[in-house]
């Protein structure tokens, strides 16, 4: 017996003739649709956004709910900063007022203000207070998690075509870390994903960068370099589905007005360390930390653009046990960076703003992050030393 | 999924252009061979090792049962082949549900050794691979078919690496014939086939993978509103249909790409306008497969027709996977089917093709399937909750 001879049953199948191609036309026409719907949500979108930028670019729409930031640590899977600085508000923020200076702010997870809410950040804070006292600055904040300066030296080679009046740049000892590549999986993602940044950095490198750029690139130049545009193709993917995903939390959030996300869990604080360990790991990681010097980068930019600099000594917490200061370094090695940091500003004519040991320990949510408190703290010393440079004395305490 | 392996694409481009170019005799060797390498690199030597032994068991059998060895090595086949399916897929499963049967009743009849025990992890498509070899051995058995005596020719059958992995589930008669006069397909199929091939991907990476970022954000819900429950069955419900109906396309156009049609999978269910229209309609290979080879040996129309429902139905459940959610699912459209021929039996009019009766059918049968998709995304507890708050919140 021929399939098509069988009886039709109650779960059987009509033979195909005209009336199924027909239906099969409709499916199309159904997932046409659909897909110029969805391509019509993204394109209205990217333009909805693009009000303003600077430098003529197609901005995107903020990709996270934390719109001012140029990633969320729970979400990432997009890390070409291509696509991360469009969506920023460093593309298509339009400024209160002409003479907005923009001033990008340049570090680590302190910098990005984890583990709270973009506005609790040190960062989104000042930005507060200028706008109370009506400053005309704004504060882009470029944070992104880990530390390590050539991470910075990427972000702020890329961010440059986006027209920083001011850079601050808040940096820890940690940032120092003197190896390339970083055996850290999200950190060679991140590189990974930029590898034709890394590349043109490599043959045009930023002074004493040279070395870790050039070493990115060989360490890409087999497995990483050829799949480029492949990489680039799924980084525009990711951002896409990281897109709808923010939609459905405005749509989630315009449901449940009182429904918030949990904040993202910090490490806890290790108090109780074994100081000998922490010597060891730091003269495997910092040797020769000096040697590639983001403040060199700053001091070429500051002469050749005329960008004013900042360079913050970023708070961090002391938690003495013997010989060590607190979990990460050597007591001894914090003080030789403290005082390099003073000199070596001082000598490349850099601002510089030393709050290493403003906070107490209870202004900490662990060994690095400092609470809402610590964050208002470092933002009110920020706020005064940018609007003082700015020839704005008029920060008040509150 | 498999077709979007970065793997498979450095496979594809190998594979379909290399039998383009293989001389027309050796065309068999080249897509037995591929279909080979394809089936190790996705499941591996212990996925794999089952499968052939499976396979050959089958090859053999057919063959013995042309031979007029039929009723014994049939059933010792068949026993066999689902055995293994059971052995891998539902054993664990069965002796979980009977473990918290005996933890409700309060007694232990279960060894230790049983309560603890895991099966092995189940070679890959093995779902796929017993259907297709059951169909082949109750067709040459039950319908006397010409079994397929070139080994070559069962061994395409068996892994073709297009439909291997997720179907659609192949018919023998349908598919082996092709294999006798294969050639290369001329510029339109192949072009054809590719532009079904990106019509698949963009199925599932465009539609049905973003509807899973909406799925996900509105599953994390202080409470289930009827807007949330509604969105989150019909989002369900098309994210199944694309993510399937996409896969179903990328496997049709591979195929088409080397000249051989395999089965259709869907055939716009969601404009159905009755359970029954819209089995015919979804997945249609399986259910297909569930009408012949359980539902007609059963009894099928003639007697017990609501029981031989319920169980094609909850059989066909149980398939999609090994936990009590798609055996509740399957027996929900059990009954909706057993439900339906009633109404049918005493209300014929309201299956009359007059334009009321069709819309009110439609809107019935969409909202059937649609809420079915939440029985079989979710777990009965939280398919209760999404059911209660909704109609709780209006008091």
């Amino acid at each position: 017996m021929s399939r098509s001879s069988l009886p039709p049953g109650p779960v059987g199948h009509a033979e195909k003739g005209p009336s199924s191609i027909k239906s099969q036309h409709g499916g199309r026409r159904l997932t046409r649709l659909l897909g110029a719907l969805l391509l019509g949500v993204l394109i209205a979108a990217a333009n909805a956004t693009a009000a303003y930028s600077p430098s003529s670019r197609l901005c995107l729409r903020p990709l996270f709910s934390d719109r001012p930031r140029l990633q969320d640590v729970d979400k990432t899977g997009v890390l070409w900063l291509n696509l991360l600085l469009r969506q920023h508000e460093v593309c298509w923020r339009k400024p209160r007022s002409p003479n907005e200076t923009r001033i990008f702010a340049l570090g680590n997870s302190a910098m990005y203000g984890f583990p709270w809410p973009s506005e609790l950040s040190a960062v989104g804070l000042v930005n507060r207070m200028f706008d109370r006292q009506n400053i005309p600055a704004h504060l882009f904040n470029l944070g992104f998690v880990f530390t390590y300066q050539v991470k910075e030296a990427l972000i702020l080679s890329e961010a440059l075509p986006y027209e920083p009046d001011f850079v601050v740049y808040g940096a820890t000892l940690d940032d120092f870390g003197h190896l390339a590549p970083f055996p850290y999986l999200p950190v060679t993602t991140f590189f990974n994903a930029n590898s034709r940044a890394v590349a043109q950095l490599a043959s045009d490198p930023p002074p004493t960068f040279g070395e870790p750029f050039r070493k990115y690139r060989d360490a890409q130049a087999e497995n990483i370099r050829p799949y480029a545009s492949w990489i680039a193709f799924r980084q525009t993917g990711t951002f896409v589905r990281l897109a709808v995903e923010q939609t459905a939390k405005m749509l989630r959030r315009k449901l449940f007005p009182a429904f918030r996300e949990a904040n993202p869990q910090t490490h806890k604080r290790r108090a109780l360390y074994n100081c000998a360990e922490v010597k060891k790991s730091f003269s495997k990681k910092y040797a020769n930390w000096k040697e590639w010097n983001m403040l060199e980068y700053l001091a070429i930019l500051r002469r050749e653009t005329g960008m004013k600099v900042l360079v913050v000594n970023w708070p961090v917490a002391y938690e003495p046990r013997g010989d060590c200061y607190n979990v990460r370094y050597p007591t001894a090695a914090l003080e030789d960076y403290v005082d390099w940091m003073g000199e070596t500003t001082k000598r490349l004519g850099l601002e510089y703003l030393d709050l290493h040991d403003l906070l107490a320990r209870q202004d900490f949510v662990d060994s690095v992050h400092p609470t809402v408190g610590g964050q208002k703290k470092v933002a009110i010393r920020l706020a005064k030393q940018i609007a003082t440079l700015l020839h704005k004395e008029t920060i008040s305490d509150d | 999924m498999i077709f979007l392996d970065n793997w498979f694409w450095l496979f594809a481009v190998i594979a379909v252009p290399g039998f383009w170019l293989c001389p027309k005799p050796a065309k068999l060797y080249w897509l037995l061979a591929a279909s080979g390498v394809f089936h190790f690199h996705f499941a591996g030597p212990a996925g794999m090792a089952p499968i052939l032994l499976l396979a050959l068991l089958t090859y053999v059998t057919g063959i013995a049962i042309a031979g007029g060895k039929a009723r014994r090595s049939f059933i010792a086949a068949c026993t066999l082949i689902v055995g293994s399916l059971l052995f891998y897929k539902y054993s664990s499963f069965g002796l979980a549900s009977l473990s918290e049967l005996e933890s409700l009743l309060g007694i232990e009849a279960l060894p230790e050794q049983l309560n603890s025990w895991r099966a092995p992890i189940a070679p890959l498509a093995i779902s796929f691979f017993t259907f297709e070899f059951v169909h082949y051995l109750y067709e040459v058995r039950v319908h006397g078919r010409e079994p397929i005596r070139n080994p070559i020719h069962f061994g395409i059958f068996a892994i073709f690496f297009p439909s291997l992995a997720s179907g659609p589930i192949k018919r023998f008669p349908d598919f082996v014939p092709q294999l006798e006069r294969l050639e290369n397909p001329g510029v339109d199929k192949a072009l054809a086939g590719a532009r079904r091939i990106i019509r698949g991907m963009f199925k599932k990476v465009c539609i049905a993978d973003l509807l899973v970022e909406f799925i996900v954000v509105f599953e994390d819900v202080p409470e289930y509103t009827f807007p949330v429950v509604a969105g989150l069955a019909v989002f369900q419900g098309f994210r199944i249909y694309y993510d399937f109906a996409g896969y179903s396309d990328m496997a049709i156009g591979l195929a088409q790409m080397l000249n051989l049609t395999i089965p259709e999978n869907f055939d716009r269910p969601y404009f159905s306008t009755s359970l029954q229209d819209f089995w015919r309609r979804w997945h249609m290979s399986l259910s297909s497969w569930i009408r012949d080879y359980v539902y007609i040996p059963l009894g099928g129309n003639r007697n017990h027709r609501a029981l031989n429902l319920l169980t094609a139905m909850f059989l066909c459940g149980l398939w999609h996977g090994a936990a009590w959610n798609f055996a509740i699912w399957g027996m929900y459209h059990g009954l909706g089917l057993a439900f339906e021929n009633v109404i049918n039996h005493f209300r014929p009019a309201w299956f009359e093709d007059h334009p009321f009766w069709t819309g009110a059918r439609w809107v019935a049968c969409y909202g059937f399937v649609t809420y079915g998709w939440l029985l079989f995304f979710y777990p009965a507890s939280t398919v209760w909750r999404m059911t209660c708050d909704p109609i709780l919140g209006l008091f």
